[in-house]
């Protein structure tokens, strides 16, 4: 199992080619998981240095 | 390896497509990486769905009930990660079948034992997803193990027993931990999180930034 970071995670928000199954409805879509959705983990912080991965 | 400077921990259910995508995609970047001696990519079980029925039924049907949907538009649930999966090169079969997953992910926890988890998921996603109709026999997960040299005894007493089913759970809990609501879900380096497939190029883009801000 992985150890749990000691710092909050930096998120990666994927592109339009990508998808994701979703635990709670188990619907995959090619559809990223809602930014905001994210932030109210509390765990996900995200920054500019993560987001322009994709740009 | 001796002790890789680069981790990289990826969640993943053998019956979601994504996770099927995106663990090749992954792979794929850490094998062109100029670091990739020096990276581990281990897998993690998430369970996706535990009500899934234990007897084998079809994803069509099995989609039908779940989400009150017609057959047509079961098939048509998928046609972005059909498309992006003929767009890599991966064998895609729609009408595949169905099962609980929790027994073949415990066997990818013993996989991991014998330093093949990985890919023990990889040859069951292969399985599934390029139509095997006995993709959740007993005989194939066998062989599956067998080929990648895992004892069929230790197998079969895996299938017999609930071993590991606390290490599924474990893990499970552990990406809720992280933050994540759906899979696949990557870690890079404790530091960089994925949630869902992201495409080559930035599988590439994140094993890069996070080899630099960890050995950089």
């Amino acid at each position: 199992m992985a150890d749990t970071p000691s710092a909050p995670l930096r998120l990666i928000e994927i592109e339009p080619d990508g998808g994701w199954c979703d635990a709670e409805t188990g619907i995959c879509t090619s559809t990223a998981p809602e930014p905001e959705a994210d932030a109210h983990t509390g765990v996900f912080t995200r920054s500019r240095e993560a987001r322009s991965l994709h740009r | 390896m001796t002790s890789p400077r680069l981790t990289i921990d990826m969640w993943a259910d053998v019956l979601c497509p994504w996770c099927y995508v995106g663990e090749r995609r992954l792979s794929a970047a850490v094998a062109r990486s100029p670091h990739a001696a020096d990276i581990e990519l281990r897998i993690h079980t998430w369970q996706l769905d535990p009500n899934v029925p234990t007897q084998v039924t079809w994803i069509p049907e099995y989609r039908v009930a779940k989400f009150g949907v017609t057959p047509a538009q079961a098939r048509a649930m998928e046609n972005g990660v059909a498309g992006e999966a003929a767009a890599d090169g991966l064998p895609y079969v729609l009408d595949r079948p169905v099962r609980n997953t929790l027994d073949m992910l415990r066997l990818v926890h013993l996989g991991n034992e014998h330093g093949v988890g990985l890919q023990y998921m990889s040859a069951m996603h292969a399985e599934l997803f390029g139509g095997n109709p006995d993709t959740f026999e007993h005989d194939t997960l066998i062989r599956l193990g067998e080929e990648l040299g895992i004892p069929a005894d230790e197998i079969r007493d895996v299938l017999a027993t609930d071993r590991y089913a606390d290490a599924v759970q474990a893990d499970h809990d552990a990406a809720v931990t992280l933050g994540a609501r759906g899979v696949p879900f990557t870690v890079l380096g404790e530091r960089l999180g994925i949630p869902g497939t992201a495409s080559a190029r930035q599988y590439t883009d994140a094993i890069n930034q996070a080899w630099e801000q960890i050995n950089g």
